[in-house]
């Protein structure tokens, strides 16, 4: 019995105050102003800090601390805060009361650390949020076009969106415009869109068969932007995201992560009347500048009344006169649109789509500007369409009476060969002075496409990522973690997780109570063994004495009990020599001999 | 193939790790210079994050860009809290350790801590003291070297006195090798530590060989060293008999038994077998090396100065010879000549 005496007051004193606190903060999230809180990642954090994994509990608090969203979760996280330190006290012997003030202390010192970061923070931020709204951080095509805002895109081979058709259809690059914006405001610089949106919440007319619907799913690269692209007329399915009469698709929030959205395309639908409000919007040109451009579209109107014919004319045009289709275009002076028409002649497909549509509008003609992609890569392997930031184009629509919208895009005009056969194929047939002109990366991409099998290597590459990037990753970007919920809630087990980790949480911090770490971790084995055959001899009231060794205690047992003396002796110098000694000794075979001691009934007269 | 290849390297390896180790000694002898007694300052306090730390801090950088960028104030709230929490990790770890006084016990100069045999451990005694009355210095550990530390606890403008014990190979003067202290105090996100050199001198005597002492009694009556001569002289130890009292006898030695058994005054007699007086010389183990040679000489010294009536005396080549004497302080002047002799 004297053992037991001796050390169960020990005990008592290292008794682990974080491991129920612990578990006080777990039952905490059941609160409803925490519920809102990431249980699925604060309580494995909990269960680490009664495991002492320090490291990974810290991390675990630090994703979970993304979600705090209220005064209360502060609070929360300020006690798993105080618990983690109290845990990470230096000192491992540390008792209770010593963690707690340690942490305390440092949680107070640290307010003007904290008030000073959050100075420095706030006066970086204020810095970043100036500094966003000069420089472009959205990636790929722009809100509004100036000469040099698509030929820069030229140079940039990033990927923007793939396509996968549902059916089998033979669409060719040529017939791939995909619109993203329409351009309809022009101050003689910059042509920008009109911000008044004019929702299209019909649904797809009934009357069109669906041998006429397209279906195909747009897999888009985050473009920190606020619309989608399609072809034609395009009715996607995505949540809060709209369709706008001219054909845009607006969505509510910013684009940040890979998205998915299945589109219907529809073809451009007979249009018979245009508002008033729109004609005039498409009709409208700066009052003044330009006037060459301007003299040059009323003499056009005088000698062609039909619309469709004086189109055909502009776009003679483009093809007749020495018209240069260049990334590096001379620079156009003030009045941009008459310098390009006839001086310098020279320009990339924003040149042209700007310029056709002035001279439209100046001959009273409703025209307007789309940009967006044009064309793509088809891959063989999967059957999917890769559109790079490089296929970025802009074309013109012209509304004719009776017809509607219409696309007409001037750079086919121009130069065929970029439409037909890809931008790439036109990069390729330019001189070999023009090539040196770009940059090396474009150089190093048309090298690579000349060497035989880089494209087949290069399908291969984009099939594995498409289709990786199908199965692991829901339509709005995030890992299918929703799918296992949903198959979850089908099951009626909604809340297996949450039980789970209640659960691991609780056998833990259990033995975390019952076993103590003190004395586990201050004891060696053989001592263990040692404390499990005085349990057993303290039974028959042959426990170890205060001040006894491990071999006198044996010894006087072995006294006593001249039954057990043999075994006692043994044990007695296997133990303190497995605990003393050399350390080469057999502690299994110790267990197992302690395991093995059975106490009989004394023997008669003993 | 690869053994020869793998050795190579693994020597290469050595060759640098000691070049290194030496440079970074020297540098440190230049920074931390060896003094009696040190106050831990920035000089000699190097601080660096440890492994979880490290991660600890990055993380917080972290979540603390996602909260920004999320306009979250209540995560922006708490990252700062964790960042700060970290950085105020450093100065804390840091104070643990800064203005900690260190005094060598036996701060005269030329004097040694103590002493003991090559291959015994010696043992270095400092007061450890808090750098104000306010301050205090916890979970420190202090030792020689990272591999035998100790734990060393120092409340508010408490000091406490630490023992360190370092193994000595060889005979000589020991220099106490560099202190090594280090913190990972409050929270185990930071690791200071400092090299502080305290002078401190220890007294190495040489290991002691068993070894028989050569038979120098053939050499009786020689003047040569190890000469051993035995006469009988009037002593204190051995009884022998009474003599008539003469005046001037001493008191003590009066034999007050016989006075009162009415045999009048008289002295008592006693010899001793004195004058056993040995001079060790190195030339004693002539066929040995003079380290074994004194390593032996140091057993017989220890041997020699236990037995009673022996008097020994040391000469060593080039030193001045020590007489023959008795007596532990003269046991320790030979032991230290020993271990000095160059």
């Amino acid at each position: 019995m004297g053992m037991k005496t001796e050390l169960s007051p020990r005990l008592k004193r290292n008794q682990d105050m974080v491991v129920p606190a612990t578990l006080a903060v777990a039952i905490m999230l059941v609160f409803p102003p925490l519920q809102t809180q990431a249980w699925w990642l604060i309580l494995p954090c909990l269960v680490c800090l009664i495991l002492r994994w320090h490291t990974i509990a810290f991390l675990l608090l630090f994703a979970a601390i993304t979600y705090a969203d209220s005064m209360w979760s502060i609070a929360y996280f300020l006690v798993i805060i105080l618990l983690l330190f109290m845990r990470m006290h230096s000192r491992k012997e540390a008792g209770n009361r010593e963690q707690l003030s340690s942490s305390l202390r440092q949680l107070v010192l640290t307010i003007p650390v904290l008030l000073i970061i959050m100075v420095l923070v706030f006066a970086a931020g204020s810095q970043w949020t100036e500094r966003n709204r000069s420089n472009r951080s959205s990636t790929g095509i722009s809100d509004s076009m100036t000469p040099g805002t698509i030929s820069d895109l030229v140079n940039d081979s990033d990927l923007a969106m793939r396509v996968r058709f549902d059916s089998e259809n033979n669409l060719q690059s040529e017939d791939l415009y995909w619109r993203g914006l329409v351009f309809e405001n022009f101050d003689g610089q910059t042509w920008s869109r009109s911000q008044r949106l004019d929702f299209d919440i019909e649904p797809i007319p009934a009357e069109i068969p669906s041998e006429a619907r397209l279906r195909y799913l747009v897999t888009l690269e985050p473009t920190r932007q606020t619309w989608l692209y399609g072809l034609h007329q395009a009715y996607p399915v995505r949540p809060q995201t709209y369709r706008d009469r001219r054909g845009i698709i607006v969505t509510s929030d910013v684009i940040r992560q890979r998205v998915r959205y299945p589109v219907t395309s529809i073809p451009p639908q007979a249009a018979l009347s245009l508002s008033k409000e729109q004609r005039e919007r498409n009709l409208s040109i700066p009052e003044a500048g330009n006037p060459q451009s301007r003299t040059l579209g009323d003499n056009l109107r005088e000698q062609f009344p039909d619309d469709r014919k004086l189109i055909n004319a502009v776009l003679q045009y483009f093809n007749q006169e020495p018209f240069i289709y260049t990334l590096q275009p001379d620079v156009n002076s003030e009045q941009r649109v008459d310098d390009f028409l006839f001086n310098t002649k020279e320009g990339f497909c924003e040149h042209y789509a700007g310029a056709m549509t002035f001279l439209l509008r100046s001959a009273g003609i409703p025209a307007r500007v789309v940009v967006g992609y044009q064309g793509g890569s088809f891959n063989n392997v999967t059957g999917h369409w890769q559109v790079s930031q490089y296929n970025a184009h802009a074309w013109v629509e012209a509304w004719l009476p009776n017809v509607g919208w219409q696309r007409f895009d001037p750079t086919a005009a121009v130069a065929p060969e970029r439409v037909v056969s890809g931008l790439d194929a036109w990069l390729a047939s330019l001189s070999r002075e023009e090539q040196q002109q770009l940059d090396r990366e474009t150089r190093l991409r048309l090298f690579m496409n000349s060497v035989p099998g880089y494209q087949a290597v290069n399908e291969v590459l984009g099939a594995m990522q498409y289709g990786w990037n199908l199965s692991m990753y829901d339509n709005e970007g995030d890992l299918r973690t929703e799918d296992l919920a949903t198959w979850l809630d089908r099951k009626g087990l909604e809340d297996l997780p949450v039980w789970l980790l209640v659960m691991v949480l609780t056998v833990v911090a259990l033995r975390a109570m019952v076993t103590g770490r003190q004395k586990s971790q201050l004891v060696s084995p053989i001592i263990r063994d040692y404390y499990r055959l005085n349990h057993k001899l303290s039974k028959a009231g042959l426990g170890r004495e205060p001040s006894e060794t491990i071999i006198s205690h044996m010894q006087r047992v072995a006294q006593k009990r001249k039954d057990l003396a043999n075994q006692c002796d043994q044990l007695g110098r296997l133990l303190s020599e497995a605990e003393y000694g050399a350390g080469d000794a057999d502690n299994k075979e110790i267990r197992k001999k302690v395991a093995d001691f059975r106490l009989r009934k004394p023997s008669t007269g003993s | 193939m690869d053994s020869g290849l793998g050795r190579r390297f693994t020597r290469l390896g050595q060759q640098w790790r000691q070049r290194f180790a030496r440079r970074q000694e020297r540098w440190l002898e230049k920074r931390v210079p060896s003094v009696p007694s040190v106050q831990l300052g920035q000089r000699s306090i190097f601080i660096l994050p440890t492994w979880q730390g490290a991660i600890f801090g990055l993380g917080s950088i972290i979540i603390l860009i996602i909260a920004v960028a999320e306009r979250n104030p209540f995560s922006v709230l708490l990252s700062t809290l964790l960042l700060s929490l970290f950085l105020l990790g450093l100065v804390l770890c840091y104070r643990n350790l800064s203005g900690l006084k260190l005094v060598s016990l036996d701060q005269s100069p030329a004097h040694f801590q103590g002493h003991c045999f090559a291959g015994e451990k010696a043992q270095f005694m400092m007061t450890v003291s808090a750098s104000g009355r306010q301050r205090a210095h916890r979970d420190i550990k202090i030792g020689f070297s990272s591999e035998e530390l100790q734990a060393l606890e120092i409340g508010e403008g408490g000091s406490s006195i630490i023992e360190l014990t370092t193994k000595v190979p060889r005979r000589g003067i020991f220099q106490a090798p560099r202190l090594l202290l280090q913190t990972r105090y409050p929270s185990g996100l930071w690791q200071a530590w400092s090299r502080p050199h305290l002078d401190m001198q220890y007294l190495v005597y040489p290991r002691p060989t068993v070894c028989s002492l050569p038979d120098v009694r053939n050499h009786a009556g020689e003047s040569n060293p190890g000469q051993q001569s035995s006469v009988m002289r009037s002593g204190v130890d051995d009884f022998t008999g009474l003599r008539n009292y003469y005046p001037g006898d001493s008191r003590r030695r009066i034999a007050w038994h016989a006075l009162a058994r009415g045999q009048g005054l008289k002295t008592k007699q006693f010899v001793r077998e004195d004058d056993s007086s040995l001079m060790l010389t190195p030339s004693l183990y002539a066929d040995q090396e003079m380290e074994s040679a004194l390593s032996c000489l140091c057993f017989q010294i220890i041997q020699l100065s236990n037995r009673r009536q022996q008097k020994i005396g040391l000469q060593l080549p080039g030193c001045r010879p020590i007489k023959p004497g008795e007596g532990e302080i003269h046991k320790h002047k030979m032991l230290q000549a020993l271990a000095l002799w160059e």
